[in-house]
């Protein structure tokens, strides 16, 4: 009996292993139920209702103590201090505005940041990094793209792309920020991405914008290497600061600037050197041209930094260290009345022989003739000042450099020099930048020499404008498509998309230029 | 000749499908300059999101058309080789989706779970393949029951012969007779159960046959309990092979459920936050 009774046993357990193998539904169910929840509803509900489920942890400890085991982005203690009340502390203090943003939204950040499962695998950029575990801070609503209105809650002062005064392009009203400025892209920042793919988005209106807005002074740009105008340089028309207008190489042959100062960058450049108080001087561009911070543009030559020690101002050979001041006419004249005067009345010997100063003290290119000394020639002290102020102004220094012409008009009233002889100085042309739109940086180009694009060493003429045509730039830069031993160029690469703070930035330069030239 | 299988159904049909749209995916990706990075985000990635996600759905349809018995919208084999080709170039198709940058979120999970789902399938046609022969061959042309039947029948002229022999044969013999097939259920998956008593029983047999004088009972003895052991044997190989054949499916359709489940989330958390 009891043997039949095992037999039983162990067929029962033969067919039990044969049978097909059970729990594929219920695993299934396990699976998807748990993904679900821990992948969906969870960060939903987190992110929909951060209160309730502030409100319910509050109520019972332990679902707190749950939760503090799943993925997420802060503890409940840190969530609760940080979000929950409204003098948010230490994280929403980061910049005033964050606070603002969900108070002006009435959201609240995603309870425990229990929706950072959802952020795709590549980081913020950097100075994003700070608000990567709030996506509300950037995604402020539901099934939404992200709004403009959420990037300029922080970047109030991003610029349209051309006045809106002007034209109402589908830059301004279709063009969105997330356009350009794609996130989640890696720590480089946005703005830097940008100069590698902006220009398949320009080129969609600029190809053919001329067809498209009728009185548009830009003409249609595709790609730098292969359709791309000629650049347009601002030229100065007068010496008034701002009368300019734009020139293309491709319009005039050679682009001129009407200025009055002479200057030939031939004769400075001189592979054999210049005469200078101190010998043959070889000069370099950089002795003039000295580079701003941040490599665009270029601080102002002045005559005292730049000019000076070589083209003195001195008027008296007799008192060989004597000079007068850069400044206007009537403080020349002064000085040169005074100092006649001075010695009229006081009959001081002056220094013939200065000591630190050779006996040849030469202009550089003047021929080694004594100029005659003005102190030791007869007359008044009226009569000397007139004479070295003719010297000065007409033949050995002023006209060197300015557009000198005789004034009929009367010397500057209550000034000692006011009953001399006077001249006028034309104004020269004031420095400014060549392109508004595209701030070329210098700094990066330091390898090559500035002969490469600027011809300055057989420029003769200070108003030859020795700035390159496209044709310099498309020797190293190509457009979108590659192309052998060039660099793939894209409108971002010299161009800005936001057009009023640049413009901004420009007239500010320029003012800067023009303040720095009045000193 | 070949015999046809789910591979070469309508010569190799759907492994040219398959093989083009990879061709046209892998196309159109190396062709792609995206703003920015490769990924989810460009139109080729929504694109490519696009098809994956339908493709996940079709490939789980197939447990439903499996069950549809009456349906008539192309045979049950022909759907599976379908299922294996295009399942396979899914795998290339969340690659390239991907873009290759995975972390640690719910998009990185989806993929993990495709591939895992993708992997276990490869697996489960290589056993569907090449097992079920084998499996017909592991119990000689018998089937289960026959070969418990067999079992019983050894077990029956065992104790026969033992009631003839010492009390503690017969505890040797009772004692094989109640082995189980695997003592603990993991060890199916292995075919061996290192704690069998009819391996024992031959063993004690051969010692006591070694030991004793001949005895032409217990030479009889052994003979059946080697008998028990090969056949326990070949029910345990055979069990082994049913249960690996099976396990993958569980797997497979578990996963697949996961995979639903992680789809959905990753979906809605696309455009959730878009």
């Amino acid at each position: 009996m009891k043997s039949i009774k095992e037999k039983k046993t162990a067929l029962t357990q033969l067919s039990k292993l044969n049978a097909p193998i059970k729990g594929r539904r219920v695993l299934s169910w396990a699976l998807f139920l748990s993904v679900l929840v821990v992948a969906l509803i969870m960060p939903l509900t987190a992110s929909i209702a951060p209160e309730k489920i502030a409100d319910l942890v509050s109520k019972s400890p332990i679902i707190g103590k749950i939760l503090n085991y799943l993925p997420h982005a802060y503890t409940v203690k840190e969530y609760s201090s940080e979000f929950q009340t409204a003098s948010n502390t230490k994280l929403l203090n980061i910049t005033a505005d964050v606070t603002g943003w969900h108070n002006e939204r009435k959201t609240t950040p995603t309870y425990l940041g229990l929706d950072q499962i959802w952020r795709p695998g590549n980081s913020l950029q950097m100075a994003h990094q700070p608000w990567a575990a709030d996506c509300k801070a950037c995604h402020s609503q539901p099934f939404k793209k992200v709004q403009d209105s959420d990037c300029k809650s922080c970047h109030k002062n991003a610029g349209n792309h051309v006045g809106q005064d002007k034209f109402q392009t589908p830059a301004q009203s279709q063009v969105k920020c997330t356009d350009c400025h794609k996130e989640h892209q890696g720590e480089d920042g946005l703005s830097k991405q940008n100069k590698h793919f902006m220009s398949k988005n320009c080129s969609e209106c600029h190809a053919n914008i001329k067809s498209n807005f009728k009185d548009i002074k830009t003409e249609n740009v595709s790609d730098f290497g292969k359709n791309h105008p000629d650049f347009n340089y601002q030229i100065a028309q007068s010496a008034n600061a701002g009368d300019m207008k734009n020139f293309r190489i491709s319009d005039n042959g050679k682009l001129v600037e009407k200025t009055t100062l002479k200057f030939p960058h031939s004769t400075h450049l001189d592979k054999l050197g210049i005469k200078s108080p101190k010998g043959k001087v070889k000069m370099k561009c950089a002795d003039c041209h000295e580079p701003r911070a941040g490599g665009t543009g270029f601080q102002p030559v002045t005559m005292k930094q730049h000019c000076q020690s070589c083209h003195d101002l001195r008027f008296e050979p007799a008192a060989s260290n004597r000079e007068v001041p850069h400044g206007s006419i009537e403080q020349v004249l002064s000085t040169l009345r005074e100092f006649y005067s001075y010695l009229q009345v006081n009959r001081v010997p002056v220094d013939l022989k200065p000591s630190n100063v050779g006996i040849d003290i030469l202009r550089p290119g003047a021929t080694a003739t004594p100029t005659a000394s003005f102190v030791t020639s007869g007359g008044s002290a009226h009569t000397k000042a007139s004479r070295a102020a003719t010297s000065l102004f007409e033949k050995t220094t002023c006209k060197t450099c300015h557009q000198v012409t005789r004034s009929s008009k009367l010397g500057k009233s209550g000034t000692p020099g006011r009953d001399l002889p006077q001249w006028e100085i034309s104004k020269i042309t004031p420095e400014h930048p060549w392109l508004k739109g595209s701030p070329f940086n210098h700094a990066k180009h330091e390898l090559s020499s500035c002969q490469d694009c600027h011809d300055a060493t057989s420029s003769k003429k200070a108003e030859e404008v020795l700035m390159p045509s496209i044709k310099v730039c498309r020797d190293c830069h190509t457009g979108k498509s590659h192309e052998s031993n060039k660099i793939v160029s894209d409108c971002g690469l010299c161009h800005g998309f936001h057009r009023a703070p640049n413009a901004e930035k420009a007239q500010n330069l320029s003012n800067q230029i023009n303040l720095e030239l009045a000193k | 000749m070949y015999q046809e299988n789910i591979l070469t159904l309508n010569n190799f049909r759907f492994l040219k499908w398959s093989l083009a749209l990879i061709l046209v995916c892998i196309g159109f990706y190396l062709s792609d300059s995206p703003q920015g990075q490769a990924g989810g985000g460009t139109w080729l990635g929504y694109t490519l999101g696009t098809i994956g996600a339908i493709l996940i759905i079709w490939l789980m349809c197939f447990g439903l058309r499996k069950r549809a018995y009456s349906a008539n919208i192309g045979s049950v084999k022909m759907w599976l080789s379908a299922h294996v080709y295009l399942g396979f170039s899914l795998l290339i198709i969340a690659t390239l989706h991907s873009g290759f940058h995975f972390g640690i979120n719910v998009q990185t999970l989806t993929y993990a779970l495709t591939v895992i789902v993708i992997f276990s399938g490869i697996w489960g046609v290589s056993l569907y393949l090449s097992k079920p022969a084998q499996l017909h061959s592991f119990l000689n042309g018998k089937t289960v029951e026959e070969s418990g039947e067999a079992l019983l029948e050894i077990d029956s002229q065992s104790e026969n012969i033992a009631r003839q022999l010492t009390p503690p044969i017969q505890e040797i013999i009772k004692a094989s007779a109640n082995t189980k097939i695997f003592t603990h259920f993991w060890q199916r998956y292995f075919g061996k159960n290192a704690n069998c008593k009819t391996a024992a029983a031959t063993k004690k047999i051969t010692a006591l046959y070694a030991s004793s004088e001949r005895n032409s009972l217990i030479e009889e003895l052994y003979i059946l309990q080697l008998r028990r052991e090969l056949q326990l044997n070949q029910i345990r190989g055979y069990l082994r092979l049913k249960g690996w054949n099976e396990i993958w499916l569980v797997l497979h359709v578990a996963f697949s459920f996961g995979l639903l489940a992680a789809l959905i989330a990753h979906v809605v958390a696309v455009f959730f936050y878009w």
